[in-house]
């Protein structure tokens, strides 16, 4: 975005979007639950103002409230003004006038954002025609034109497509280009980029710029993630439990933030930029975010405050928003302390109580080639799957998901592999272990040849590597208490006995669940909690080697601290060594020793954390890091970005030679003939290309 | 590049062609399960002529492995040859022909009915759930599911016909109960319609109940799908959005469910023609049962396997011309 | 320590509570179906009174009393007689006796049943999946009633071949519900999860599916009583089901059919509201299980 925007809440002109006092109110199942209260938002003609939340936050329902699209049984009260025109006493005509028109909005992406029996080119026409553009042929053009302009390339192909043929990075273009139709003085995008794959997301936020800076759009951006946030807007409010407890510039905010739980949200992230002592302790905030309904009295943040003070007047009385210097707004009773500096309101002085409050152990090199064998070395693997298509599901072909891969993996080591979706690397941790049968290729584990083990002999392999799954909710069985999931691997290889209870209870007390837990069923603890007890389920048998499949991608960031937290320790403590898959550079950059970059079932680059990804030297590897938000705005803001053009190519065919040469710029002749090996080339790691070398962010 | 209209006959046609290996087997193994089940000589054993059932038993070359009775059944069939029926001695062509057209006209007119009711209740009731009208109608739907068939049409008769017309001081019933016409009529008439209410009422009475609930249940899916609010957000009136975006993802899975539910259409005219002493395929095949008249049995499972299947499989294209998703292959 | 910190069962139960136990939860909900409980009542005591028919009923059914001939309901009949002078109650009772009798035998069969072979198709996958599939798909072409109908002519008419030939074609639908459940189920990753500590294909199937399959199975058991009550009734209305002098409440309407429009009208209204009943009472109680196992509700 092109320069630091009005600042301040009230500064500048007239907003083009007022939000005042604004509450709603959702029947509950023991009463009515007030999922926004007292929220009040300004956006200025060609700002963005970041709306940052975690789940239960009230961000989605404030959106709602906006376009006039809550739910029947939602109640609302506040003032709604866009430019001059209120939007809260208007009827459901007016608003349906407005909607599409003057104010727009992207939802989150999804298969069913897009009427799935309808031509996207029809889709884009009736946005088009809501602006009164009544001939067909200047409609088909307009489709035509909003096509291309939000990056979709070979428009008048593509509109004639079905919103299943499409992937979906370009089914969120197609859902901005109606929005963006009529020029809209407002577009909320709510969530639009977090189900796309980085790069994906890089070009989304993209377009939106560009948009922005051509018509002077008003963005309302709602996000939990704030490295996005960052880079995207020009003033951020914080939502917690429905209401703003921080509303301010985002430089300011994010260098200094005044509200305990802004300062937390910020500690608890992981850092791709290094700014963070490798495997310090993140700054988890303990508990779960307050779901609308269920806040407590007083402050409704005071039970999970670093700096509460209580009974008071923290869980007594509520903060009312207040000015606190440099345009920022702050709902706290300690807010005056904060902002003169004489209190940190960060959760890393506070201290989790209970628990170890000294940082992590240091930890020792890891075992390095002249050490001991690896414990796990995979070569050559390959795993296809047969395409289905169609409704009688005739395979028609075979996706190579996994194309060749070779890693190794010693003692107490922590190999991170991460890629986007689709790349193979969850299939990669499954073939590892036998979930999914490998076509071709060598499986060691502890010196033992996985492919072949036989049934008795699999079995007993199984106790040496487990794996930890990305949903906590399906990863437990929903009839079964948390001691008998935690107890079922100790059973199913007879090492259930007398001690068998003691060691179920030790085992949740080392992933920091309370032994009450013991009786508990999935559906009453949180999704924190959930993936602990699976991570204690792994951890029963005693494995050499722990597989985490996006351990904390469904997680809040809040949490996500937490569970990363554990894991380091869990590492530290017990010498396990981490097959870590994730889509998240930071998660891994934090939590791992080594990297290994897959890019449609190949890796590309591999070497330690630090090298690559300070000095990535596949092409890549360079976008997949230029694309990753860092939460320090003006870093984001003068950083050079890699966009990569087009789509991600479909796994059904792939590119000749090379995989990457279609969406690489050094790519040439020989990258379309001979496939690159994976071979260190003078960076001082292994990397998979022709042209490696330093990109434009060095 | 894409000629929708190629992509679309190669389904069909792909469709069409997979279906006539399923009606041989199908045809098979009903032709298999009566001759198991009824016994063709069971009325010439009476006679206690061993040298009749002999001669039934090489005429009929019941010792011949079962493939080959079938094929030559097949190859007779082919001809338009389906035997004589036991009880008339009519050939059992002619009689299949006349029942299948009755029927087949009982069975129109009620899918048609059905649907219509259907998809009637079944969007009010989505439109309007939770309202005093949605639940009337939920309550109805579960105690027309609840009542056996043969019951509702005798109670048909005996109020709508007999009772209301003496109630209303009627000299003829409004609604008739045999038959499909009075006398010698014919045609599409007034009459015609008169003796269709009831029975039509009857057979139909089971499946407008579970196709509007499921009616109602899709078309609250569809209405809580992202696309509807992205279809709202885009500033669409309501009408709009509930027509061209809601109901046209709402009406698709119903024609799955209605193709599977012609078997229990062909079920129910048993029962039904019965009691309207309609004279179509139900009838046929009760006035068979009852006497054990095995080539007409032969020759009623398999028309009515082919039918079925054959209906499955104009589902199946529907739904392929419907929804794009299933078309790519 | 983050763990530590357990919180109030999440929205749907009031407070935190002993042992929320899904199972425990599901009873819960059940009983606050209001249709469903009082559903079950009604169901217990019918059921009740059918059994205790030989006892309670006022008089013996098969009782033919010429010369009373056939009389509306009065105070001595409280659902009339027949031209055989036959007490209805007495009858509805003895006949309520066997058509229940069958519907439940048929029920609980064909749900064990199916749901067992569904199971073992559904997760073994592949060749018994398809050899299951195939040979349903063959007998769900031809109308159920046929095919019971012609068999039941072959096999004879006892109450237990009833049973048997109902529940061998009724275990079919009950089979490919049970299947298509498991395999949404067999994706799930705690079924994943097991694999990968190990656990043998039995005791996935044993302790991870069928506790999740219940629902659906407890579901389809209720549809499938209601529709073996319809269809015996219905069989033997057309006269190829329960044979006279067993009595079923189909029989009755058989018996009753030639009335219609006659002054014995009353005769059609006893069974067919007994049918009615029965069935109603099954399908909410099925609703109420729905409502009580539903997924929705949070607890998958």
């Amino acid at each position: 975005m092109s320069g630091p925007g009005p600042v301040g809440p009230g500064a500048g002109g007239a907003p083009a979007l007022r939000i005042e006092s604004l509450g709603v109110t959702v029947p509950g199942p023991v009463g009515p639950v007030r999922v926004v209260e007292d929220v009040s938002l300004r956006v200025a003609p060609g700002e963005t103002l970041g709306l940052v939340g975690e789940s239960g936050s009230g961000k989605t329902m404030t959106a709602l409230a906006v376009m006039g699209l809550l739910p029947r049984e939602a109640r609302r009260v506040g003032t709604i003004e866009l430019g001059g025109t209120r939007l809260d006493t208007a009827t459901e005509r007016d608003l349906e006038r407005i909607r599409g028109r003057r104010l727009a909005i992207v939802f989150q992406g999804s298969l069913g954002v897009l009427n799935p029996v309808m031509r996207v080119g029809d889709q884009v026409a009736e946005a088009i025609r809501v602006g009164g553009v009544t001939s067909a042929a200047a409609r088909a053009a307009r489709v035509r034109d909003l096509l291309d302009l939000v990056g979709i390339p070979d428009p008048a192909r593509w509109a004639h497509r079905y919103p299943h043929e499409l992937s979906g990075g370009m089914r969120q273009r197609v859902a901005i280009a109606m929005a963006i139709a009529n020029e809209p003085d407002v577009l909320i995008a709510d969530e639009a980029t977090t189900a796309l794959d980085v790069t994906v997301q890089a070009q989304v936020l993209d377009v939106l710029r560009r948009i922005q800076a051509r018509t002077a759009t008003a963005i309302l951006f709602i996000s939990h993630d704030l490295g996005v946030v960052a880079g995207a807007a020009q003033r951020v409010a914080v939502m917690y439990a429905g209401r703003i407890v921080e509303d301010g510039p985002v430089d300011e905010l994010f260098a200094a933030p005044h509200h305990p739980y802004t300062a937390g949200l910020l500690a608890a992230l992981p850092r791709l930029d290094g700014q963070r002592p490798v495997r310090a302790r993140l700054g988890a905030i303990p508990g779960q975010p307050a779901r609308a309904g269920q806040a407590p009295a007083g402050c409704p943040f005071h039970p999970r405050c670093a700096v509460a003070k209580i009974p008071d007047p923290c869980a007594t009385r509520r903060p009312e928003p207040a000015m606190a210097g440099d345009g920022r707004l702050v709902a706290c009773h300690r807010a005056v302390e904060i902002a003169a500096g004489t209190l940190d309101p960060g959760p890393e002085t506070g201290g989790e109580p209970g628990s170890m409050a000294a940082p992590l152990p240091a930890r020792s090199a890891p075992r390095g080639p002249d050490g001991e064998a690896p414990l796990l070395t995979v070569e050559g693997l390959v795993t296809t799957f047969p395409v289905r298509t169609g409704r009688r599901r005739r395979p028609a072909g075979r996706i190579e998901a996994v194309a060749g891969v070779d890693l190794h993996l010693h003692r107490g080591e922590a190999l991170g592999v991460v890629g986007e979706s689709g790349c193979g690397k969850s299939t990669l941790a499954r073939s590892v272990l036998r979930l999914v049968e490998p076509d071709r290729g060598r499986v060691l584990l502890g010196g033992r040849d996985v492919r072949a083990a036989g049934r008795v002999e699999l079995r007993r392999l199984r106790q040496r590597a487990q794996i930890v799954f990305q949903d906590p909710d399906a990863s437990l069985n929903p009839r079964m208490s948390v001691g008998t999931i935690v107890a079922e691997p100790l059973r199913i290889h007879g090492r259930w006995d007398r001690d068998g209870p003691a060691r179920v209870r030790d085992l949740l007390q080392r992933v920091g669940l309370d032994a009450s837990a013991l009786h508990r069923y999935p559906h009453e603890l949180s999704g924190g909690q959930r993936q602990r007890v699976a991570i204690a389920r792994a951890l029963a048998v005693g494995p050499d080697l722990l597989v985490l499949d996006e351990p904390v991608t469904a997680l809040d960031t809040s949490v996500q601290a937490g569970v990363l937290n554990l894991l380091a320790d869990l590492q530290a403590t017990l010498g396990l060594a981490y097959l870590l898959i994730a889509h998240d550079l930071a998660v891994v950059r934090h939590t791992c020793d080594r990297v290994a970059v897959m890019f449609l079932g190949r890796i590309v680059e591999t070497g330690p954390v630090g090298e690559v990804f300070d000095r990535p030297a596949h092409p890549y590897t360079q976008a997949l890091r230029s694309a990753v938000p860092i939460p320090d705005p003006p870093v984001e803001r003068a950083r050079r970005r890699i966009i990569l053009h087009g789509d991600p190519p479909s796994p059904l065919d792939p590119p000749s030679g090379c995989r990457f040469r279609t969406r690489c710029w050094r790519a040439d002749d020989r990258c379309a003939t001979e496939v690159p090996a994976l071979a260190d080339r003078g960076g001082g790691h292994p990397v998979a290309c022709h042209h490696p070398g330093p990109g434009p962010e060095g | 590049m894409e000629v929708p209209g190629r992509t679309v006959l190669t389904f069909a046609a792909r469709r069409a062609l997979v279906a006539v290996p399923v009606v041989l087997v199908a045809s098979f193994l009903s032709f298999w399960f009566v001759r198991l089940t009824v016994d063709p000589t069971a009325k010439v054993r009476q006679s206690r002529d061993p040298e009749a059932v002999a001669r039934l038993r090489t005429q009929l070359r019941l010792d011949d492995p079962i493939v080959v009775q079938y094929g030559a059944w097949v190859a007779r069939a082919l001809r338009g040859d389906l035997g004589t029926s036991e009880r008339t001695g009519e050939p059992v062509a002619t009689m299949i022909r006349r029942a299948l057209w009755t029927t087949t006209q009982l069975v129109a007119w009620g899918l048609a009915a059905a649907g219509v009711v259907a998809v009637a209740v079944g969007v009010y009731s989505a439109l309007r759930a939770g309202s005093v009208g949605d639940h009337l109608l939920t309550t109805l739907a579960f105690v027309a599911l609840a009542m056996p068939p043969f019951w509702l049409g005798l109670l048909a008769i005996q109020v709508l016909a007999i009772d209301l017309t003496r109630w209303l001081g009627l000299s003829e019933p409004l609604f008739f109960f045999v038959g499909l016409h009075s006398g010698d009529g014919s045609g599409f008439t007034l009459d015609y319609l008169r003796h269709l209410v009831l029975p039509v009422m009857t057979l139909t009475v089971g499946i407008v109940a579970e196709w509007s609930r499921f009616q109602r249940a899709a078309m609250l899916e569809v209405l809580s799908a992202d696309y509807i609010r992205t279809a709202r957000a885009k500033g669409l009136p309501r009408r709009r959005v509930i027509v061209r975006h809601a109901l046209r993802n709402a009406l698709l899975p119903l024609v799955t469910v209605a193709a599977l539910d012609v078997g229990l259409l062909f079920g129910g005219v048993i029962v039904t023609e019965e009691i309207f002493a309609i004279p179509g395929m139900g009838r046929l095949f009760v006035d068979s049962l009852r006497v054990g008249d095995a080539p007409v049995l032969v020759a009623w499972t398999v028309v009515t396997a082919a039918f079925v299947i054959a209906a499955n499989v104009v589902a199946d294209l529907a739904y392929g011309m419907l929804d794009p998703r299933v078309r790519v292959s | 320590m983050t763990g530590a910190v357990l919180p109030a069962s999440p929205a749907g139960a009031p407070g935190p509570e002993a042992v929320a136990s899904p199972w425990r939860l599901a009873a819960r909900r059940f009983a606050r179906h209001r249709p469903a409980v009082v559903a079950a009542v009604v169901l217990v005591l019918l059921a009740l009174a059918c059994v205790a028919a030989p006892w309670i009923a006022p008089h013996p059914p098969n009782r033919q009393d010429l010369l009373l001939g056939p009389v509306p309901p009065n105070r001595q009949h409280w659902l009339g007689t027949d031209e055989l002078g036959r007490d209805q109650l007495s009858r509805l009772l003895h006949a309520g006796r066997i058509s229940l009798q069958i519907g439940l035998a048929v029920g609980v069969l064909s749900t064990a049943f199916g749901t067992a072979v569904g199971a073992v198709a559904g997760y073994a996958g592949r060749v018994a999946d398809q050899v299951l599939m195939r040979i349903t798909d063959l007998f769900l072409v031809l109308p159920a009633i046929a095919v019971l109908a012609i068999a039941l002519k072959r096999f004879g008419r006892s109450q237990l071949v009833i049973v048997v030939v109902l529940a061998a074609l009724f275990w079919m639908y009950v089979a490919r519900v049970v299947r298509a459940e498991v395999l949404a189920l067999r994706e799930k990753e705690f079924v994943e999860a097991a694999r990968a500590a190990g656990a043998s294909g039995v005791r996935i199937v044993v302790r991870h599916l069928l506790p999740n399959v219940v629902g659906v199975v407890a579901v389809n058991a209720t549809l499938a009583v209601a529709l073996a009550i319809i269809t015996e009734s219905t069989l033997s209305f057309l006269g190829f089901g329960v044979q006279p002098p067993a009595t079923s409440w189909g029989v009755m309407l058989a018996d009753a059919e030639g009335y219609v429009g006659t002054g014995q009208a009353y005769l059609l209204y006893g069974p067919g509201a007994a049918i009615l009943l029965t069935v109603l009472c099954v399908n909410f109680i099925g609703d109420g299980l729905r409502a009580a196992l539903d997924p929705r509700a949070g607890l998958r």
